[in-house]
């Protein structure tokens, strides 16, 4: 009886909703010269561009609980390669490896949401 | 190195094959030398990165690191693109142009640094002269005389378009004539070059598949 009226003064006053989950990485290095590292976390668009031969650091970041470890999964290990990377206690950074020109899919999984990306990485 | 050094002194009279490239700096060289880190400033490099790698070359990489409250830890590299470099050990052999990330792995796979190196095609051989005690004198000119006993200390270094590259490689010296000898120098990249007797002399430097010509004449 008392969860109705919850339900129901909710309804009628507007109770906020829960912050969505959601996962996203961001680099912390970037492209040598003339070389192209671009990441996109936008609303429509979840994308990485990079040339082939290129490294770099990311960190994940997600709004599940604090203690989250997320994790990453490359459909095409011979395009992209991951790494954990030797940085401190955080198990939330990564290195990336662009090993050879093609395009993929990288999957941040969290343990309360997951976020692909396309993953283009450009010859040489 | 050693087989191939004494095939090249069965084969050729008073020429000796070596490694050509930069001469390697001693270690105190090294220590005034600015090191070159990686992306995340763990490990550095103990040498001058300061050049694409010529292509067919191979350089060795001496690593430190700098990890508060540890010595470097056992790692082993990792290219990422093997179709650029190739790494055997320590060594990274220049196989394809372009760049490529080197990745410096520690004992539970995590990567602790890594590092992008350029690969590039070498366009010309220059021969550069040093004073005995290694300082660069300056690039040799293509026609010289010498006198009997004369001895220049060299070294074969490539290039790309004006800019000097890194790598040693297999170098092999051809000269016409016995009027100069060529010595590989007990550093690794140097030569010496010895005036024997009086006339004229060639000399053909060639690696990377590249040759340079050098016009010799000792006088008497």
């Amino acid at each position: 009886m008392k969860r109705a009226w919850v339900i129901l003064a909710c309804a009628a006053l507007g109770c906020p909703s829960p912050a969505p989950k959601r996962a996203a990485l961001s680099p912390i290095t970037g492209a040598p010269p003339a070389r192209r590292l671009e990441v996109v976390n936008s609303e429509e668009k979840h994308a990485i561009t990079v040339s082939s031969g290129v490294a770099f650091a990311v960190m994940v970041s997600d709004t599940c609980d604090a203690t989250s470890s997320p994790t990453l999964a490359i459909a095409d290990p011979s395009i992209l390669r991951e790494h954990p990377l030797a940085r401190g206690p955080s198990k939330r950074a990564f290195a990336l490896v662009a090993v050879r020109a093609g395009t993929t899919t990288v999957t941040i999984k969290a343990e309360c949401a997951t976020q692909a990306y396309e993953v283009t990485v450009l010859p040489q | 190195m050693r087989t191939l050094l004494a095939g090249c002194f069965t084969a050729l009279v008073a020429v000796g094959c070596g490694a050509g490239g930069r001469p390697e700096l001693s270690s105190a060289g090294v220590m005034a030398a600015r090191p070159q880190c990686g992306a995340l400033n763990v490990a550095c490099v103990g040498q001058k990165l300061d050049a694409p790698i010529a292509l067919g070359s191979a350089v060795e990489l001496d690593v430190r690191y700098q990890i508060g409250g540890s010595s470097g830890p056992p790692t082993v590299l990792e290219s990422a693109d093997p179709a650029v470099l190739v790494v055997e050990g320590s060594r990274l052999k220049a196989v394809g142009a372009g760049a490529s990330a080197v990745l410096f792995i520690g004992p539970d796979k995590a990567v602790l640094d890594f590092l992008h190196l350029w690969v590039e095609p070498a366009t010309e051989l220059r021969i550069m002269r040093y004073s005995s005690s290694g300082t660069l004198l300056g690039r040799v000119q293509s026609s010289i005389k010498l006198l009997v006993h004369d001895e220049l200390l060299v070294s074969i270094e490539p290039f790309a378009k004006g800019q000097p590259l890194l790598g040693s490689f297999k170098l092999e010296p051809n000269v016409s004539g016995n009027t100069v000898a060529i010595v590989p120098d007990s550093v690794s990249g140097w030569h010496r070059v010895v005036a024997r007797s009086p006339g004229p002399s060639q000399v053909k430097f060639s690696a990377l598949g590249l040759t340079t010509d050098w016009a010799i004449e000792v006088m008497p």
